[in-house]
């Protein structure tokens, strides 16, 4: 019988920290040891060792460069702003937004600013005539980056919440029955890290905003 | 209109456990993999098989997937099941992981199987099928998946852009459970383990180990899974 060559070559490693410095033994297997990297692009997305996604936010926005050139074009040779958009959103945005659940909530605010200013700038070229942002996403019919990215994550929890067959059903907490309950399902983490957790930050709000309309 | 003498030819075909051979040739369109292939290793051979087949491997795969029991850990090729849901998982592990005390470090370890794609072995996943209690009399439809190439008979594989063949690839690595947790997306494997205060050794080389056998003595590991 012939043997299966299905072999594994090519394996990293990355060890997630919360420690400014760390220095872990590097995993070795057979005597061979496993290349350790800082930041490992798993399912096209860049993890870095400190879960900050500074590194994947700008990947993400260099990715988008050719269609933003291509909107710098397709502009001079005269496209209307509603098309313009439409290639906005179809080339640019749906880039920016890929798994957002898995690491929006993880970034920085000095992130989503580069987010937002990489929108003002491509609004800048669809709208030339228009110098407010806010007025640009009114007539685009355009909502922020940031409530963008905001808006996938919940949608994605609530997606799950619902559907209880699917394999993170779990991990939802557990919601209140009583809602004088409701704050002792406070989840109480022990780092910052764990307070954006997707299932943490975008499922609290909600209990909490029931509690507080409740009381007034 | 067109339903009726299609759903007869797909009755027959199931009913005889005969599946046509000229629907199991296909037309190989090579993808670049790279910006400019100079091998062919760099090109991705997409196979397009007649739409008749396709549909006889919709109708085949479907009746499959009701024996079959949920692929744990497997996020490809599986209905309402993405990217995203493990990449959440994992980033969700990860926070999880690092918020208890006694965790210094998670450590992932990113696996690639070469060419996984190519040395699938067809045979070895129809074994496993038959392990997982999917009725047999639907076996032979499953063997009639080794397709030709350019009239070469392939015997290795999973024709990319099959039905059947991205199911067959779940079935054939769904018996891969490392100890340690863990997400797989077709032939990405990631492997995360938390690292306590006070241990010593990390304890993937046993999870990898068990990763290595499993892609080199297939046959073994599965008559030993089969065997429990």
């Amino acid at each position: 019988m012939q043997q299966l060559d299905v072999v594994i070559t090519f394996s990293m490693c990355i060890s997630f920290t919360l420690q400014k410095h760390l220095t872990v033994e590097p995993i070795t297997i057979n005597g061979c040891k496993i290349e350790q990297k800082e930041e490992v692009k798993l399912l096209g997305v860049t993890f870095d060792s400190h879960m900050r996604f500074s590194t994947h936010v700008d990947n993400i926005i260099r990715r988008t460069k050719p269609a933003f050139h291509a909107i710098i074009r397709l502009k001079k040779a005269g496209l209307t702003p509603t098309n313009l958009v439409l290639f906005y959103k179809s080339r640019i945005v749906s880039i920016l937004t890929y798994c957002s659940p898995s690491w929006y909530p993880y970034i920085s605010g000095n992130d989503k600013t580069k987010l937002e200013r990489y929108e003002r700038l491509c609004l800048r070229i669809i709208l030339p005539n228009i110098d407010s942002y806010d007025e640009q996403l009114g007539l685009l019919n355009l909502s922020p980056i940031n409530a963008q990215l905001d808006a996938s994550c919940t949608r994605y929890i609530e997606k799950i919440r619902n559907s209880h067959d699917h394999p993170l059903h779990h991990y939802i907490p557990v919601a209140p029955n009583h809602l004088h309950h409701a704050s002792r399902y406070r989840p109480r983490n022990r780092t910052a890290l764990m307070d954006k957790n997707v299932f943490v930050k975008y499922l609290h709000p909600f209990s909490f905003s029931i509690i507080i309309n409740s009381y007034s | 209109m067109a339903g009726l003498p299609i759903t007869h030819i797909v009755n027959e075909i199931l009913s005889n456990s005969y599946f046509p051979a000229l629907w199991k040739q296909s037309q190989i369109t090579p993808i670049n993999k790279v910006k400019t292939p100079h091998k062919y290793k760099d090109m991705r051979p997409i196979a397009l098989t007649f739409h008749l087949g396709k549909i006889t491997e919709r109708v085949i795969s479907d009746l499959i997937k009701c024996d079959l029991p949920k692929m744990r850990n497997q996020y490809a090729y599986t209905k309402e099941l993405s990217t995203t849901d493990a990449l959440v998982k994992f980033s969700s592990d990860i926070s999880a992981g690092l918020d208890k005390t006694d965790t210094v470090t998670l450590q992932g370890l990113l696996l690639d199987f070469r060419k996984a794609f190519d040395r699938m072995r067809p045979d070895i996943a129809v074994f496993k099928l038959l392990s997982l209690n999917v009725s047999p009399s639907r076996q032979p439809q499953v063997k009639s998946q080794e397709n030709h190439q350019r009239r070469n008979r392939a015997e290795l594989g999973v024709p990319l852009g099959k039905i059947l063949g991205t199911l067959l690839w779940n079935v054939f690595v769904n018996n891969l459970e490392p100890s340690t947790s863990h997400i797989k997306y077709a032939d990405d494997t990631t492997l995360y383990n938390a690292v306590r205060l006070g241990d010593v050794e990390i304890s993937y080389s046993t999870a990898y180990r068990a990763t290595i056998s499993f892609t080199q003595n297939p046959l073994q590991e599965t008559a030993s899974y089969a065997a429990t």
